[in-house]
């Protein structure tokens, strides 16, 4: 590491360190100090953090990769959990356009739990692909559609 | 290396972690958590957290560790908690006049001194503002009347109060109406007819009245002397003024007198004190060098205030509760949510709220609004009226600030051990750096991370924590 007034420069070991972790932790150095990526060679790269007004530089170094540390500790979680946390989520949206409070005949259980599941992947299918064109919740639909009453004859 | 070389994928469900109190605080999708010392936390990592000790059962309890998810019963506790997702906008703050007849140091409002009725919003157009509030599909509404000084403009006032009620009754739609105001023109016979109709009343009471008068110059008048005693005659006419609220703007000046601030509002008798840091909006922007502070100088102030509010209440001196920590305490402690705009996620701009100007332009939400004040219409997302709420709803701005306050996208916010309870606010980030998404660590970041950390912290102490379930199981006036 070599220390120049008022910024540090680390170097790291994408071996040690993903990339990913890299990146988050330089954003989050971003609000103390502007930061500089940079590739010294194949699988090292060079972090620059110039040390913004009012911010001291002591310590800067250490914090960089204690960050750097807890973001790779992140990113193994993350991915690990990814799946099932994405289908929580999604049964949870799925879930909640289902009437409140109505249960299944007897019987009927098998049938609403393959409907879910379908909608399910539906739903995860819609997020891969980045089209969030539908209002399934209905936010959208003005109070007076959605509880039209048919006129009395 | 130790953290990463000992982590077993396989032992611990899913988590977020963040060094506090030196230990490791860790949290959940579902706002679960738990405090575990480093030698817990490193056990947890590793999968050998003993079966039967006191820490397994807490971690097991909480859904940390892992092996059998139960998916159903976590989608139904997510779906609870982000319940705020599937409602519509409920929120809805209309402007009744730009006028004020105070000179606030920190106006966010983009508020005039005018005498003239030209930024008044007129009966019409009234009408206009309520036809697209009544189209909101949420069957709870709040509707909140704000200015400039709205009792200014009192005859739409009384009006919409009146219409509000109609079409409550025909709708059959619940409507709470609140009315935001500094209280210097209210009168006995406007009193009344607010409390006989509900409406709650909300002042700003920024402290010991040098400290508000300097920061709510009322030419002619006595600002705090008007606030204080319309406060009493609400509290006296109401249980124990369950209709009449007061909020503290912190400014430079107040820092150092956190403790004359609550002895203030514990010498009034309220039931809360709301304190609030300054945001960099309007006036406040422009004298941000004499009046604003540095997050940690907020944070600094802010646990001082509450460890101060803690102690009167387990000495038994006040039962005054702080509004902002009640509300990250609902968020962390209980099954439900608060509802506060400014911590979901996605934020409550367009599908939680709505705000309005006098003239019947929408906006996206009050701050969107704010900024319109001061010459950036970028958040004005059509005009009020019948039949506009569908094409309100797909405006592409609308859109835009849904997506770029979903924290699951924010670099920072996505691996954050407060993302359960916290959101971000893409008119901040707009006004403050000129993009939708946040520039991590910011002004606002760092304020709500130091209260989240102060919160945290407290909640350690078994005593402090009987007092908090209590305030996050409250419920607000």
């Amino acid at each position: 590491m070599v220390k120049q007034e008022r910024a540090v420069r680390v170097e790291v070991d994408t071996a040690v360190y993903p990339a990913e972790a890299v990146y988050a932790a330089a954003n989050t150095f971003a609000g103390k100090a502007f930061v500089r990526l940079g590739i010294k060679r194949k699988g090292i790269f060079v972090v620059e953090l110039g040390v913004k007004p009012g911010v001291g530089a002591a310590g800067l170094e250490g914090e960089f990769y204690n960050e750097l540390l807890h973001h790779a500790l992140r990113l193994k979680v993350s991915a690990r959990h990814h799946a099932l946390r994405e289908r929580i989520v999604a049964q949870a949206l799925v879930s909640a356009q289902l009437p409140q409070g109505v249960k299944p005949a007897a019987g009927k259980q098998e049938a609403v739990d393959a409907g879910l599941e379908k909608e399910i992947e539906k739903l995860l299918k819609e997020a891969e692909s980045g089209s969030y064109k539908t209002d399934p919740m209905g936010i959208a639909v003005p109070w007076e559609k959605k509880h039209a009453r048919k006129p009395v004859k | 290396m130790t953290l990463l070389s000992c982590y077993k994928p396989d032992k611990t469900g899913f988590f977020r972690h963040r060094r506090l109190a030196g230990g490791y605080l860790v949290t959940g999708d579902t706002g679960n958590f738990d405090f575990l010392t480093d030698r817990e936390f490193k056990d947890f990592l590793s999968g050998c957290v003993k079966p039967g000790s006191a820490v397994h059962a807490r971690l097991r309890d909480a859904g940390f560790l892992g092996g059998g998810a139960d998916v159903t019963a976590l989608a139904a506790k997510w779906r609870r908690k982000n319940s705020f997702l599937f409602g519509g906008p409920s929120l809805h703050i209309v402007v009744l006049t730009r006028r004020c007849n105070h000179a606030c140091s920190y106006c966010q409002s983009g508020s005039s001194a005018s005498r003239s009725g030209k930024a008044d919003m007129t009966r019409p157009v009234a009408d206009r503002v309520l036809d697209t509030i009544f189209s909101s599909p949420a069957p709870a509404l709040t509707v909140e009347f704000q200015g400039g000084e709205p009792a200014l403009n009192w005859p739409v006032l009384s009006y919409m109060v009146a219409a509000i009620e109609n079409r409550a009754a025909k709708s059959g739609k619940k409507v709470i109406i609140s009315l935001v105001s500094n209280l210097s023109v209210m009168t006995e016979a406007r009193l009344d007819f607010l409390l006989k109709r509900n409406v709650r009343i909300c002042t700003s009471l920024d402290g010991p009245q040098a400290l508000h008068n300097a920061n709510r110059p009322f030419p002619g008048g006595n600002s705090h002397a008007m606030a204080v005693k319309w406060l009493k005659a609400i509290k006296k006419r109401t249980r124990g003024g369950a209709h009449g609220d007061a909020l503290v703007t912190v400014t430079r000046a107040a820092l150092s007198r956190w403790k004359e601030m609550v002895d203030e509002y514990v010498k009034l008798g309220t039931t809360g004190i709301f304190i609030r840091f300054l945001n960099p909006f309007g006036a406040a922007k422009r004298v941000w060098a004499s009046i604003g502070y540095s997050a940690a100088e907020y944070v600094a102030f802010y646990g001082k205030a509450l460890d101060y509010i803690v102690e009167l209440n387990l000495s038994g001196k006040s039962s005054i509760m702080e509004h902002s920590a009640r509300i990250l305490l609902t968020k962390i402690l209980t099954q439900g949510d608060p509802n506060f705009l400014d911590l979901r996620s996605p934020c409550g701009a367009g599908i939680g709220q709505m705000a309005y100007d006098y003239d019947g332009s929408v906006f996206t939400c009050d701050e969107g609004r704010m900024l319109a004040a001061m010459g950036d219409e970028a958040f004005r997302i059509g005009a009020a009226g019948p039949g506009k709420y569908g094409g309100i709803m797909a405006n592409p701005a609308l859109k835009s600030v849904v997506t770029a306050s979903v924290t699951d996208i924010q670099v920072s916010c996505a691996s954050c051990a407060y993302k359960p309870y916290c959101g971000v606010c893409p008119v901040y980030n707009y006004a403050e750096h000129g993009d939708l998404f946040m520039h991590q660590p910011g002004y606002r970041c760092a304020v709500y991370m130091g209260m989240f950390d102060h919160v945290f912290k407290l909640l350690r102490n078994k005593k402090v924590r009987g007092l908090f379930e209590k305030w996050a199981n409250s419920k607000p006036a």
